[in-house]
């Protein structure tokens, strides 16, 4: 009987405490995820994406190949359109930008003031890429 | 119970502001004296987040506000900025010697570190941080170090050090554990970089 009695006390507390820590440690992991998942549906929202297709190192010797994997002037909106994601799917590294991008990285970089900003790019014919961001509508 | 909750809460992923190359690739080492003749290396900043910055003296307009905006983020950073080091190499090495270069920081900040390569040198860490650098000198060639001294020894250096430098105007943020993690574009919001820097302060 009173074997019976400690065994209740027992799933008593271990109900009473595991419950809520249970429930806390799903709703912090699930919470966790749900921030994520917005913050993946406004990059995508926000985002111009460009792919370097494989092969473009190659097609863009000679230079008169005019295969162009990004356009020489990319044009973005502050809060609009305010991101560029530029993945490489080549084998051969790419320079855009800040970064030298081998092949499987991606560049991702938001603008969050209007202005024109020249970059280096070796995967354009004219080795250069000018990112316009205009101000909010 | 609250708390704990609001703890999990925060366990979201931070979303960095600046320029982003995932998956993160180790920075090119940068070894070099500093302005006071004491050795720099970025390998051996472990502990710190550096930001590395490409620019001259003589820059009328970017530099400038590039090293106000780093002023402000180790302002804004508090006790933070302890950990936080600011590195500026020179694209213009003729005209810029370490004691050039570093009256001009101390004007920002006397903590931020100026770099003076040789142009060897600063032609590997223009590869490898994919920096442009051209001078408004016929061909856009950079005067050397050498030419540049020879050209002072002959009394005729008026003519030698009238030039501009075109230059890419980007700030690197290499982790503490020596990570290329970031890049910003002169102007970025002040506020954006230190959230940026404060969080990779504050976790691996």
């Amino acid at each position: 009987m009173e074997r019976n009695a400690v065994l209740k006390v027992c799933l008593g507390l271990l109900l009473a405490v595991g419950l809520p820590i249970g429930g806390a440690l799903a709703y912090g992991s699930w919470l966790t995820q749900h921030n994520q998942a917005l913050k993946d549906q406004r990059d995508a929202a926000h985002a111009l994406a460009y792919t370097i297709p494989l092969g473009s190192s190659k097609r863009f010797r000679p230079i008169q190949d005019q295969v162009i994997a990004l356009s020489p002037v990319i044009t973005l909106t502050i809060g609009l359109s305010d991101t560029l994601r530029i993945h490489n799917a080549d084998t051969a590294p790419g320079r855009v930008g800040p970064f030298k991008i081998d092949g499987g990285m991606t560049y991702r970089q938001q603008f969050q003031l209007p202005g024109r900003f020249p970059f280096v790019c070796t995967i354009n014919p004219a080795n250069s890429v000018t990112v316009v961001v205009l101000p909010k509508k | 119970m609250a708390v704990w909750l609001g703890a999990c809460g925060q366990g979201a992923a931070y979303t960095f502001q600046g320029g982003v190359l995932t998956p993160a690739k180790h920075a090119p080492d940068v070894s070099l004296p500093d302005q006071h003749g004491q050795p720099f290396r970025l390998s051996a900043q472990g502990g710190n987040v550096v930001m590395l910055y490409f620019g001259y003296t003589n820059c009328p307009d970017l530099c400038p506000t590039t090293l106000s905006d780093l002023k402000g983020v180790r302002q804004q950073l508090g006790q933070d900025a302890n950990h936080l080091r600011v590195v500026m190499v020179t694209v213009d090495p003729a005209r810029d010697t370490p004691s050039v270069l570093g009256q001009y920081l101390a004007n920002f900040d006397p903590s931020f570190i100026g770099l003076t390569p040789l142009s060897d040198t600063l032609d590997a860490l223009k590869r490898d941080y994919n920096i442009q650098a051209e001078s408004s000198l016929p061909g856009g060639k950079m005067p050397s170090t050498m030419a540049m001294n020879a050209t002072e020894t002959a009394g005729a250096n008026a003519a030698g050090t009238s030039y501009a430098v075109g230059h890419t105007s980007i700030v690197y943020v290499i982790d503490r554990s020596g990570q290329l993690r970031l890049a910003y574009p002169t102007g970025f919001p002040v506020k954006a970089m230190v959230d940026d820097v404060a969080y990779l302060l504050h976790n691996r």
